[in-house]
């Protein structure tokens, strides 16, 4: 698993039915220290999350394990809020 | 299935309802011929309950939801063992 930056959300109104009633956010993929990568998701939102926070983000087809996305063909999820990383002696407040 | 040192570990209260109970491990893959760390830190669940610094067996994708074996666990990386020796032949590769 990876975590990332929410930085925005996507509109859509043609889409897969299934979809409807999640959120998609767009995700900018961080490292352990806090800092920015180069990779961006977009992701389906599982537990209600806003912009700006730090999340988790479970990718590929382990993305469907879960009950309510069982049958839904999202291979991104946010699954958890990260807020503070423990690494090498330091304490990063995310 | 992949050799790593458990490096850190995350706090978080807002999370997926699966994940009660669960901590979050930072792990690092292991050259086991070495003992060097290789590739980019990530980000498994704790299924067993290691500390920091341990070497352990995590795996990845579909199959790391099958570590935890009462619930359906929104996961693609779950720590499984605890690793006490690795034999490796003399010879090499």
């Amino acid at each position: 698993m990876i975590i990332g930056k929410v930085i925005g959300n996507v509109v859509t109104t043609v889409k897969d039915p299934k979809y409807n009633g999640y959120k998609l956010l767009v995700v900018q993929e961080m490292n352990v220290y806090g800092e920015f990568e180069k990779n961006f998701y977009i992701a389906a939102d599982l537990i209600g999350i806003g912009i700006d926070e730090v999340v988790m983000l479970v990718n590929g087809a382990a993305a469907r394990s879960s009950v309510e996305t069982n049958n839904i063909g999202f291979d991104s999820v946010v699954t958890a809020k990260i807020e503070t990383i423990i690494f090498e002696d330091k304490i990063i407040k995310l | 299935m992949f050799y790593a040192k458990v490096i850190g570990k995350t706090y978080s209260n807002f999370k997926h309802y699966s994940y009660e109970g669960i901590e979050i491990k930072i792990l690092q893959d292991i050259n086991p011929e070495t003992g060097d760390l290789i590739n980019k830190p990530i980000f498994a669940l704790d299924a067993i309950g290691v500390g920091i610094g341990e070497y352990v067996i995590y795996e990845i994708s579909v199959e790391a939801s099958s570590a935890f074996d009462d619930k359906k666990v929104l996961t693609d990386a779950s720590i499984t063992a605890i690793v006490d020796s690795v034999d490796l032949s003399p010879e090499g590769i």
